[in-house]
Order: C-alpha cells, then structure tokens, then sequence
C-alpha cells in the first residue's frame, strides 16, 4: 500500500490506478472484486422506496438488477419478483382488487390474482381452478421500518436491520429527503463519499466546511458492534452557521463548534450524528442502494431535536437535496468505478484515510464470506 | 488474380471477415500510442481545465502559467477526474486542484499541496501521470509516450502572414483512424462520390502521379492536374479565363499534392489558377478503436476573409458528409495487413498500397520498441 509515511526512495510514487499502459487496463482489475462486493449486497437489507410513496397502487422498484413490484396489501408491504407467472407481464402495472376479503394483486393482461404469499389465487379464464393453482410468483422478505420499505433478496438476512433511535424518540421531528438516482455510481463509493470528512471543506465549501480550514479534526475509528463501523471526532469541528441546515439554531457566531459521529451499519447505511454542547441533536439516517452495479437510489431521513414542524422540509430535506448534487458529477467521474480491491491502487493518508481503508477492508472481508472467490 | 473467373478479395467471404480484422486492427490502434496527436483546439480551453480522450485514456487538458499540460485525468487519491477540478496560484506557479479534497498539481503532475496534512507534502512523493504536450496551429497536440517516434507534421502556411486560416469542428466519426487518413487521400472516388465537388463522373480516369517516401512522410504529387469543378471555396473569387466550361459543366485545372505525415496527419496543396493556393491541415486523432475525432484546418492566399469561414465550413460540411457514410461502412473496420484481403488496382491504389505497407513497417517498429 502507498501509505504518507513511507518515503519511496525511487521518484515520486505514482499509486497504481494510473498505471494505465501495457497490460494494466484501469477496468480489468477491478472487475472481479467489483463483481464480488456486488454480488455480497443481495445478502443485506436496501430501503427500495419511502412508505409514503406506496399506498393504494403496486410500484416497480430495482435492488441488485432485479426488477422488484413493491405493494401494500391490507396495509402490510410486500414484495415480490417483478412477472406474471403465466405470460412474464410487470405486476407493477397491475392494480390491488379485493379477493374473499384479502387484497391482492392482479395482473393488467390477464387478471390473475395473487396473495400476498405469492400464491396465484384465481386465473379468470378459469375460475374452476381456484384453490388448487400450483402457480406462484417469488416473494421477497420486506420490512416497513424508519419510513422507508426494506428488502433483502436473500432469505437469511446477514445482519439485521439498521439501529435508528431517533427516528421512534417523540422529541424527534423526521422528513424525507426526496430519493434521487444517481446512474454512474457504484453504491460503495456512495458510502465512502458519505463518511468521508477531508471533502466537506472543498465539495461542499460554506457549507459544511470552509476551504480555508482544510486540516480535518482528529478523529477516532472502531467497530462498535458486529455490523457497525463507527467514526467519532475526538475533538469539535467548525460548521457555518449561516448553513441552511442550521437556521433554527439561534446564534450569533460566524461557525457552529459542533461534534460528529458517524456509524456505518455494513455495508452501506450510514446514522450521521451532529450535536453541540447546548443539546441541539441532528441525525441523518442514509443508505444508498444498489438498483445495478452502476446506479444507486438515495435514501435519507433527517431527524432533529430542535426547530419547528414547519420548517424541517426545507431546513433539511431541501437543503440535503442541494449537498448531493454537489457530490453527484465528483463521485461519479470516480475510476475504477468500484472500490478498488488492491487497496494499493489508491493513496491513503494517515489520519485522513483510516476511516476509508477499515471500510473497505470489512468490506472485502464481508465479500470472501458471502461471495468466496 | 486467378485463372479460373472473376476473383474474389478475401474480404469478401463472409464468415471470416470480422476474425481477419481483430488481430490487425488491434496491433495498428496499439501503435498510434507512439505519434502525436491533436485532442483539441486550442481555443476551447478556457482558464479551468478541460477533459479529452486520446486511445480510451481520458486526459485532463490545462493552461498553467501560459503553458499547456495533459495529466492523467485521475487524482492518485481517490481517482476522481481531475478535468472538475480548477486552477489556483501554488507557491510559485499556477497549480491543478483536484475537487475532491483539493489536492494540488504542478505542470510536472507533482502534488504539491495536501490540504489535510500539508505536513506530509515533502515526503509524500505523489504524482499524477503526464504527456509530452504541445500547443501548435491551435491544436493542442498530445504524445502518450515519453518518446514521439516521429516529429510532429509542419503547416508553415499556418504561420504565414500571407495565408488566412480557419479551424472547423466536425462530427467525430464511427471508423478507425487509418481508414479515414486513407479516404482522405484517394484520388480514385473524388469523381464519383463527390461529383460536381471535387470530380466529375464522366471524367473518372485519375491524373498520373507520383508516390515517394520522404523522412516520415508519405509523398504524393499529381503529375498532371485534374479537372476540378468550381465550387463554393473560390467560387467568389475565380474569374474569365481561370474557368472551363464544357458539356461536364464548369471547372478549373488544378494541380494537387499531399504531404501524409506518417500514421494519420494529412497537408494537402492545391495550386488553382493566378497563383491561388489552397491548404487543408488534416488529422484523424483516434478517440479509441472505431472513434475518430477530425481536425481540420483550412488556409488560403486569396477569397474575402469575412466569408471564409462560412465558405470553407459549408463546403467542408458537404466533402464530409459525403465521405462518413461510406467509411464508416467499410468492413473490415481496420485496414487489414494482409494485403490480399481487399482488391488492389495499379496505378489507381498506389497511395493506398504504399500507406498500408509503411503502416505495417510501423506497427512492427514499435512493438519492436514497445515499453
């Protein structure tokens, strides 16, 4: 590994990602464990859409290149294998209908109905059949939690769901950042970007940091749990107060001294604490997934302990809205697209980086024990 | 030939067509890493950085201090782009900063700046890769390896004072670099494929000419001129007794030769009546295998300035439209090695023999000389 310590007594160091000449393709040495890490997310739970975007009508949604027909039927969400088992049509153009006092969903070709096990319980050309019907479609383990649908693809989840306190603490108001996609981004790099805390300062400049205070504070790296990476500073950092996030925290100060912590539930949600000495309490609770190995959907919820009811939509949900697009074009022009595997392809700064190699090295470890090379 | 009835270019079987090309064609591409080539002009760099590609490496394209640089476009650090960055003054020079975390460049792609641990500057030895880059005939011309195995093509008219010059932008095309320098210079189908443009149908005999190596460059003169028809280039400024007219309609005798700056820079010569010369300063920079970027400069001694550029482009616009869909229809993609695939005629494909053969020469060289 490059590491800022180690003086090469050669020349300058060039980090192996820029090797791009004779056999050394920037695209084939991340192939394989791209597709690794990749295939490891199916055995993970992924919000796939807000619960509030689902109501009375079947949606599509995508997890890991499987096209996916969220539904809620009597008020309990499901999920299920996007295709008609008689022609292959998308149920998620389908619709909910009352079958002997259940909902179900039928399909928009031939009006086959299904329970929400998956179970076809009519097929109306022959009615006949009713209860002994052997087709069925594939149903997918799903949660309602945090305000958000969950989906896991693989039927024993490898950790349990993500811990968010603050979202069920009745001192908390929470919003909804409007979900968006991003289509060049592989999911991992998303959560790198997340919690990486030498970028605030120039990607998000008068923002969350100030560019002429790159120097980050020093901070503090553990795993907390078995599915928890935790970053913490062992020291307050400055955050301008002007900052539409911070509106509702009456000051009078340029900056806001405020701590951070950030854990990482692995591999991809993030729970982003921001809290000061006065008691005021911020909590982002984020995940991007996987819709492909090259696309991701943002999910975030923001919980706060101060300000009005009124005012959280644009104090937080707008404002986060704003954050992403600055971090969208950087992460997405990222090479190799992936987390590189050979962790001496990119450099790491002591202090700066640990937080970034601990992650990526649980990540791998995750991969060799779900997806074994 | 054969004995036994028409032959049959082995291009021509079906089955094998794509197969015969791969190898080829994948050995010519590899090749053009040794040359020069323009990535783009020079006035669409403004103060920040811009981004290009030449041979699938994407590069980042910047102005430091007046001078031009191409750096990998990959921070070392997190291998962001480096063309979303921006120029900031360092200590002594102006510097590439990357957007990320803000790590700063010198012209020699040496990090100079390290934000969080400005400590660490000295001994962290961390460069990004760069180019042999020049800024020349307003192109910024571009070498991926450190040695140029030939110089780059000379356009004095470019420089002189007597000429005025105009740069196009074109549509890039779907073909390989080679193909569309070979178009470029084949005097076999201006009478047929641009007729009424720069030949006429009737009249489909190519004038005699010579083809001679001379340095790295591909020589070829007409011996004789040929019968082009007058069109929008000198259409306002040709006259009287420059022009012929006969049953094939209007046209002027016009001499031409072209300097082929080996593998892919094109300078052809026209000398029209009353000491009126003609340059067009071609190159077909390879975006990658099947992707070719057309930079064309136009100069001329004569015409009204104030409408050259729409005399010349409008012109150009209709040569190059006529051409694309053709070359681009050529199978197989790459001009194959094998001399036997495509059928040759004396004296009418001599050009294209002669850049095919010294093509091969060069492919062997530099993988004699590959790093």
């Amino acid at each position: 590994m490059n590491t800022a310590e180690i003086e090469d007594p050669s020349d300058w160091a060039l980090a192996k990602n820029q090797a791009f000449g004779g056999d050394l393709r920037i695209n084939e040495i991340d192939a394989e464990a791209e597709d690794r890490i990749y295939r490891a997310l199916r055995h993970f739970w992924h919000p796939v859409i807000y619960s509030e975007e689902l109501t009375d009508a079947p949606r599509q949604v995508w997890l890991c290149g499987e096209q996916l027909v969220a539904v809620r039927l009597d008020g309990e969400v499901h999920v299920f294998n996007d295709m008609c088992a008689h022609r292959g049509t998308a149920l998620s153009l389908g619709k909910i209908v009352v079958t002997d006092d259940c909902e179900t969903l039928q399909c928009p070709y031939h009006g086959w109905r299904y329970a929400s096990t998956g179970h076809c319980v009519l097929a109306p050309q022959r009615p006949d059949l009713a209860g002994r019907l052997r087709a069925r479609i594939k149903r997918y383990n799903a949660i309602d939690r945090y305000g958000m649908v969950w989906v896991c693809l693989e039927d024993e989840p490898h950790f349990p769901l993500p811990e968010f306190p603050q979202f069920d603490d009745p001192s908390y108001d929470w919003v909804a950042v409007p979900s968006t996609s991003w289509d060049h981004t592989f999911a991992v790099r998303r959560t790198e970007n997340y919690t990486d805390p030498a970028h605030l300062a120039f990607v998000h400049d008068g923002y969350l940091g100030d560019s002429s205070q790159p120097e980050i504070p020093a901070y503090e790296v553990h795993k907390t749990a078995d599915n928890i990476l935790q970053m913490r500073l062992a020291e307050p950092c400055l955050e301008p107060a002007t900052a539409g996030k911070n509106k509702s925290i009456k000051t009078d100060k340029e900056f806001l001294s405020v701590m951070k912590t950030w854990d990482v539930f692995m591999p991809l949600t993030v729970l982003l604490r921001v809290f000061d000495d006065e008691g005021n309490d911020y909590a982002l609770f984020f995940h991007p997934t996987p819709t492909s190995a090259r696309t991701l959907r943002n999910f975030t919820i923001g919980a706060r302990n101060f300000g009005e009811t009124a005012t959280i939509f644009d104090e937080i949900a707008v404002w986060n809205k704003i954050v992403y697009e600055q971090d969208e074009p950087i992460v997405s022009s990222q090479r190799p697209e992936s987390l590189p595997e050979d962790l001496s392809m990119e450099m790491f700064l002591a202090n700066v980086d640990t937080f970034s190699l601990h992650y990526r090295k649980w990540l791998l470890a995750l991969a060799d024990e779900l997806v074994p090379k | 030939m054969t004995a036994t009835g028409w032959p049959l270019a082995k291009n021509q079987a079906m089955d094998t067509t794509s197969e015969v090309s791969l190898e080829g064609d994948a050995r010519i591409y590899e090749s053009l890493r040794h040359f020069w080539h323009p990535v783009m002009y020079a006035d669409d760099l403004g103060d920040g950085p811009a981004q290009a590609t030449l041979c699938e490496v994407q590069l980042a394209i910047v102005r430091l201090d007046g001078e031009v640089s191409a750096f990998n476009d990959l921070c070392p650090h997190r291998g962001t782009a480096l063309s979303l960055g921006s120029v900031v003054d360092g200590e002594s020079c102006q510097e590439l900063r990357c957007a990320y975390h803000g790590w700063q460049y010198d012209d020699g792609g040496r990090c100079t700046t390290i934000p969080q641990r400005p400590d660490l500057v000295d001994n962290l030895r961390v460069r990004v890769q760069t180019f042999p880059t020049v800024e020349r005939y307003g192109l910024i011309w571009v070498c991926l390896l450190q040695d140029p195995m030939f110089p780059m093509a000379e356009f004095p008219q470019y420089d002189d004072p007597r000429f005025q010059h105009h740069h196009m932008k074109m549509p890039d095309w779907n073909c390989t670099s080679p193909r569309r320098v070979e178009n470029y210079v084949d005097l076999g189908h201006f009478a047929i494929l641009h007729d009424g443009f720069l030949g006429q149908v009737n009249h489909p005999e190519i004038p005699r000419h010579d083809v001679w190596r001379e340095d790295h460059i591909l020589r070829i003169k007409q011996l004789e001129p040929n019968r082009e028809p007058v069109n929008e280039k000198y259409a306002t400024d040709i006259s009287g007794d420059e022009v012929v007219v006969d049953d094939d309609g209007e046209f002027t005798m016009t001499d031409q030769e072209w300097w082929l700056t080996m593998p892919l820079t094109v300078l052809l010569h026209q000398t029209l009546p009353g000491d009126r010369h003609y340059y067009l300063f071609f190159h077909a920079t390879p975006l990658d295998p099947g992707t070719v970027r057309n930079f064309t400069i136009h100069a001329r001694n004569f015409g009204d300035p104030d409408k050259a550029q729409q005399e010349l482009f409008s012109f150009s616009q209709t040569i190059y439209g006529q051409d694309k869909p053709i070359v681009e229809s050529q199978r197989p993609e790459a001009l194959s090695r094998d001399l036997s695939h495509e059928l040759h005629l004396q004296d009418v494909d001599t050009v294209a023999l002669q850049y095919r053969l010294w093509l091969s020469e060069l492919v062997a060289s530099t993988e004699g000389t590959a790093n």
